[in-house]
């Protein structure tokens, strides 16, 4: 039975998790819902969310998920009324809200003109200076003069940032702390700015030394009503994009708060705002001052912990006001109860730069008191795929987010740790791991956090396991490969189909294993089956307890361990194992082929030699230049054929001084190939 | 019950559950005193062997090894674990072989590994040189045992892959490993016959190959050596120099740059040991030859573990091997489900014959179960003669102190039918396997099928005795007639304390000679293996057997009833 009568059918123009989420609602409130997809996107899991679903280009986004002309007109084809643009995407795009008003259809979101008028950086800041909403202090003029620019520092107050005008990159940007360094900050800019960019304009902003980032949820009604839904602090962020979300902030007064809030609905009046949106403050943690940065005119990734504790259904409000109704309650019946953490689970290598990574998801496995898409006291976990889908590089590699609460902080946090060790993920690169160093690193527990959160605690946070514990870790992996291998062949009821080893005199039988535990170097690892079943490496004793299809008991050196595993067969070329272990360690081993055609030389010198007879017609390489194994180093002429010499391994070329036309004999050295840290 | 599936197959084991041949715990209860007896005994046996094959592993000893390491050799057994499917079993047969042998001389494993395996889904018969052991050079125990595996590997038609490091004959000993039929040159005459059959035959040389060690690669189908590791010879730069007066060095002369781009002697170029070793598993990948999976896929899908532990194996003999006790016990832990069919149970019931599986494959069981009479004779012959018949590979479990003797059994004709036995074993063409788990005395091994009956295996189990006759009886036997020689020559009568001296000193010759160990030095069997392994072995020997196909049925006569 449809609840709202204006919204007769919601098209949901996104995909993954948040058009899922959108879904879920609207099914609750008896709307029907169509998705939109692209091609790669036939089988996604919001497909199946949907009453009805349509294919609308290919799988780029800019041909599927970004062409206004087709969601608008598969919107009109299914006599959709609203669109919801979930994030991303088109949520954000004054022309498709636009259009969609043109069209007959009902966006749900703000108007065009509140999304535009925010969307302008500097237009928003002209229009919150009038409403009274604070800016970060700064000079942007015309006039460059020295002593203007030193007034105007002296204005701001210090420290202040000097930036170049048209800068980037930290470059031609520095910070003057006191007046005393003032002219040299400015001029030192001045001439970065000049030679970087040939122009030597700066602007001062005020330096904001420890900065958390707060931000406020509202949402308007088109009755004049405007509420807000508490603050998030969504500090710890890396390469600036948010990865953990808290709702309340945390260690801040009820009067700075009630400030944070006056100023937010301010803001959004300020726009003559409607629906959902956020604005986004920064606070200095110092001054305890903050500063207006822009507002997201969308219901926001990290929408979930508002929800949580504020107990509402932010996506059944974004419905019902774009209905037409009128908020359903007063600003003082929203309260605020408990505290909830959200951490954004990314397929992505947070030890290699946060490089996203692609793949297939072998396992998704959610803690066991986990809720979808809904309001719970457990877990909740919001993801866009399913074990067994893919993630791939045409979207936001985001699998999924992870939502905890508690009454406070520290029980959120705590269960946030269960939580986490309970996930599995696999065989995917992601920052399950990184997540949990945050979540127990002391600085974080304490609450003391800011936007630099982590540069500032790098050697902890990207610190890798203990020697010890991957040394269990070794034998762990390495035993739980030769059971399984045993396992699996026994299975095949051939005497000789299994891989345990057996060794009819007792005689033990090693075998050398090249592994790369947790994308480290590949290490060559011996291991030996001993007569007891059990497994040895390096001198640790693994014996296997219990060993079914994804579960295993193992002792090590008399320490237990249960856990979970998971088998990648490879497709990379390496097979892998990954474990979780009910600790909550998780760890992943991979078994790269083993080439042994690689010549082993002491002095890591390779000559390549002429294979006949012939002449030089042509040099690829220079001398000195770094090779990849089959890259082309010259081409010789024979019997009217001409050969394309290559590089046998990977190295550095030396000793090659051949021109063309030279002649050379048959074995003739013609260059070496040396490795590199030998070269 | 716990049941295994080897292939999917629309019919289930469920489908043989109702008859009545479930074998019982026939008297082996785990928790009785004798059980824990037997099994201390056996798991004693068990231990020093153990020792022993820690000891043998070690080869050539500490520093030998460390020396094969520092130029950057793999130990034997690496080699053949890295030439195997990974965690791949390995049937490693005679591992006792030269125990012994050569008084002061230690050549232990008879300086060979010699076993069956796994290498791309194929099963081998690999024959290594253990170069640490005397340099990997033929003692007669070494030429023997390459020998045998190449009985094994013409017998089961397997191809055998040479792992060659070996510096040719024992100089020494010539006499005895150069010229005789079995001698070193029936190695190369094995080979050649052996590829006419179709048999591969590849070598990796690792090591050097001098004079007649280098016709192992020679001979071969198809050669890989490694650079700057392997040489081929026939003679090496001490004899080059010596005879031509040329002075040379091994590289020079036979490394496997001047085999692979001169002579053609060698035909793949391996950068190192490891890289041959894959070499070599290519090359057996390229074979049009079965797979071991193609072979099992004539066996039953699916089959049951048996009813008891085959742990329990170790409990089922008395210590005391003049007990008797039920052999059914054994058989109940070997066989699939314990099912075994017995036929002509209440005839000469001191031979246990029957039909029954192991892992899937049927085999027909000939088992002693106390002395052999007439009529045990009989029923044996004619049971070998219906495994024959019927194409079902014959297992012996010997126990057998021999056949019976008396004025009562000589009168029966016990030798007549005795012979009978023989007669059926001996010209039986279906597989044979031999399993030792007691005695073999007497013409009881023979009639039992041992090593002389060609059975396609032979092995033993710690415990084992095998002798002319037992030694209590040969003491007997020698003292009564050495004492009638003194009363012959009117000699004083021979004083207690010097007869029982004498009698004990042949008893303790026997006792020994006739351990396990000494016959496996001998390589009068193919291994001695632990009970428990027993179905896994025997099971690993019946895949091999059926490597052969034998479809025809050779009889002349008919099945004569006995």
């Amino acid at each position: 039975m449809n609840q709202l009568g204006a919204v007769r059918k919601l098209l949901v123009a996104n995909r993954g998790e948040i058009a899922c989420r959108v879904m879920k609602t609207a099914r609750r409130l008896g709307v029907p819902t169509v998705a939109v997809y692209s091609k790669v996107d036939e089988m996604a899991k919001h497909v199946t969310y949907a009453d009805e679903a349509f294919c609308i280009g290919s799988a780029a986004a800019k041909d599927s998920y970004l062409r206004k002309d087709r969601i608008i007109d598969v919107a009109l084809r299914t006599g959709a009324t609203h669109i919801h643009p979930g994030y991303g995407f088109l949520s954000e795009n004054t022309d498709f809200a636009q259009d969609c008003a043109s069209n007959g259809i009902k966006f749900v979101g703000p108007p065009a003109s509140a999304i535009r008028a925010m969307g302008d950086k500097i237009e928003s800041k002209v229009i919150m200076e009038k409403a009274g909403v604070p800016l970060v202090p700064g000079y942007h003029g015309s006039d460059q003069s020295l002593e203007t620019l030193v007034e105007e520092c002296k204005k701001i107050g210090f420290p202040v940032l000097v930036k170049a005008a048209l800068g980037g990159g930290g470059k031609g940007m520095k910070v003057a702390q006191s007046e005393d360094e003032c002219v040299d900050a400015i001029q030192s800019a001045q001439r970065e700015a000049l030679s970087s960019f040939g122009d030597q304009r700066v602007l001062l902003e005020k330096y904001v030394g420890q900065p958390r980032h707060i931000e406020v949820q509202v949402l308007a009604d088109g009755h004049g009503n405007i509420l807000h839904f508490y603050e998030r602090d969504c500090s710890v962020q890396r390469r600036h994009q948010k990865i953990i979300e808290e709702a309340p902030a945390f260690g801040i007064t009820k009067d700075f708060q009630n400030q944070l809030h006056k100023a937010a609905i301010d803001a959004a009046r300020a726009v003559g705002y409607e629906n959902a949106g956020t604005v986004e403050f920064l606070v200095d943690a110092d001054t305890w001052e903050f500063y207006f940065m822009e507002m997201n005119t969308r219901l926001q990734v990290e929408h979930p912990v508002s929800e949580s504790v504020t107990g509402v259904d932010l996506v059944e409000l974004q419905l019902r006001v774009a209905s037409g109704e009128e908020m359903p309650f007063k600003q003082k019946d929203v309260k605020c109860d408990g505290h909830a953490v959200e951490v954004r689970l990314y397929a992505e290598n947070p030890y290699n730069d946060f490089l996203p990574a692609t793949g297939d998801l072998l396992r998704l496995k959610v803690p066991p008191e986990t809720t979808e898409f809904a309001l719970t006291d457990k877990v909740r976990v919001d993801s866009g795929v399913r074990q067994g889908d893919s993630v791939t590089d045409y979207y936001d590699p985001m699998i999924a987010k992870m939502i905890t609460k508690g009454k406070d902080r520290a029980e959120a946090i705590t269960s946030m740790q269960k939580a986490l060790g309970e996930l599995q993920i696999a065989d995917l690169p992601n920052n399950v791991g990184f997540l949990q160093t945050i979540m127990k690193h002391e600085k974080f527990l304490e609450g003391d956090i800011e936007t630099n959160f982590i540069p500032k605690h790098e050697k902890e946070l990207f610190a890798k396991a203990g020697e010890a514990e991957r040394r269990h870790w070794l034998a762990l992996a390495l035993a739980l490969r030769c059971k399984i291998e045993g396992a699996s062949a026994a299975a095949a009821a051939s005497p000789w189909g299994a891989s345990d080893g057996f060794r009819g005199t007792g005689i033990s039988y090693r075998r050398e294993i090249e592994v790369e535990l947790d994308g480290d170097d590949a290490v060559v690892t011996e291991v030996e089956y001993g007569k007891g079943g059990e497994v040895i490496v390096e001198g640790q004793v693994a014996n296997m307890l219990t060993l079914g299809d994804s579960k295993f008991e193992i002792e090590i050196d008399g320490q237990q361990h249960r856990g979970d595993f998971a088998v990648a067969d490879g497709a990379s070329g390496k097979e892998a194992i990954h474990v979780f272990l009910s600790g909550g360690s998780h760890f992943a081993a991979a078994f790269p082929a083993v080439d042994h055609t690689v010549e082993e030389d002491q002095s890591g010198k390779k000559s390549i030699t002429s294979p006949m007879p012939g002449r030089v017609v042509q040099v690829f390489a220079e001398d000195g230049m770094e090779l990849k194994k089959g890259d082309a180093i010259l081409a010789i002429e024979a019997m009217k054929m001409e050969y394309i010499i290559r590089a046998s391994k990977d190295g550095v070329i030396s000793g090659l001084s051949l021109q063309k036309d030279t002649k050379v004999g048959d074995g003739a050295v013609l260059a070496y190939i040396v490795d590199p840290v030998a070269a | 019950l716990r049941s295994t599936h080897r292939f999917l197959r629309p019919w289930s084991s469920a489908a043989h559950a109702g008859f009545d041949n479930v074998l019982g715990r026939c008297s082996v209860e785990p928790g009785s005193g004798e059980f824990a007896e037997n099994k201390a005994v056996m798991d004693g046996l068990v231990t020093r062997m153990r020792e022993d094959m820690d000891r043998i592993a070690k080869g050539g000893g500490e520093d030998a090894i460390k020396r094969a390491l520092k130029r950057g050799k793999l130990l034997v057994r690496d080699r053949i674990n890295q030439l195997l499917d990974p965690g791949s079993p390995f049937l490693e047969l005679s591992a006792y072989a030269g125990e012994g042998l050569y008084g002061k001389e230690q050549v232990p494993c008879g300086g060979l590994v010699t076993g069956l395996g796994r290498v791309h889904g194929r099963l081998v018969c690999i024959v290594a040189n253990d170069p640490t052991v005397k340099g990997g050079t033929y003692f007669p125990i070494t030429v023997k045992k390459h020998l045998r595996l190449q009985e094994i590997a013409e017998q089961n038609k397997l191809p055998s892959i040479y792992l060659v490091d070996s510096g040719g004959a024992n100089l020494p000993r010539q006499k005895d490993v150069y010229p005789d039929r079995d001698h070193f040159g029936r190695i190369f005459y094995n080979q050649a016959r052996m590829s006419s059959m179709g048999l591969s035959q590849v070598a990796c040389v690792l090591g050097s190959c001098t004079a007649g060690g280098a016709y192992v690669p020679c001979m071969a189908d198809e050669t890989i050596i490694v650079k700057g590791m392997g040489t081929i010879f026939l003679g090496g730069p001490p004899l080059v120099k010596a005879a031509t007066g040329e002075e040379v060095d091994a590289e020079e002369l036979g490394g496997a740059e001047v085999h692979c781009k001169e002579s053609g002697v060698a035909d793949h170029l391996a950068l190192n040991e490891k890289h041959a070793l894959q070499m070599a598993r290519q090359v057996i990948s390229t074979l049009n030859t079965p797979s071991i999976e193609e072979v099992e896929k004539s066996f039953k899908a699916e089959f049951d573990e048996p009813l008891y532990p085959v742990e329990e194996l170790r409990g089922c003999i008395p210590a005391d091997s003049r007990k008797p006790f039920d052999v059914r016990a054994i058989i109940a832990r070997v066989v699939d489900g314990s099912r075994f069919s017995e036929f002509k149970k209440e005839y000469g019931t001191t031979l246990v014959t029957g039909f029954a599986e192991i892992h899937g494959m049927p085999v027909g069981i000939v088992a002693n179960n106390g002395v052999l009479f007439g009529e045990s004779a009989l029923k044996g012959a004619h049971f070998v003669e219906l495994c024959n018949q019927r194409r079902i590979p014959l297992i012996f479990l010997q126990n057998i102190t021999g056949f019976m003797v008396g004025k009562k059994y000589e009168r029966g004709g016990i030798a007549k039918n005795g012979a009978k036995m023989v007669t059926a074993v001996s010209c039986a063409t279906v597989p044979k396997i031999t399993l030792i788990v007691g005695g073999s005395f007497g013409a009881g091994n023979y009639g039992m099928c041992g090593r002389a009956y060609s059975p396609r295996f032979l092995f033993t189990w710690p415990n084992s005795r095998i002798s002319v006759m037992g030694g209590e009886q040969a003491a007997n036997v020698l003292a009564t007639v050495k004492d009638d020689q003194r009363k012959r020559k009117g000699e004083p009568e021979w004083p207690a304390e010097e007869k029982k001296k004498f009698m004990d000193e042949v008893q303790s010759k026997y006792d020994k000679e006739g351990e396990a160990s000494f016959a496996s030095a001998r390589l009068w069997d193919d291994g001695v293996i632990d009970p428990k392994d027993t179905r896994r072995v025997l099971s690993m020997a019946l895949t091999a057997s059926a490597h052969e196909q034998v479809d025809k049925v050779n009889q002349t006569y008919g099945v004569f009833r006995m």
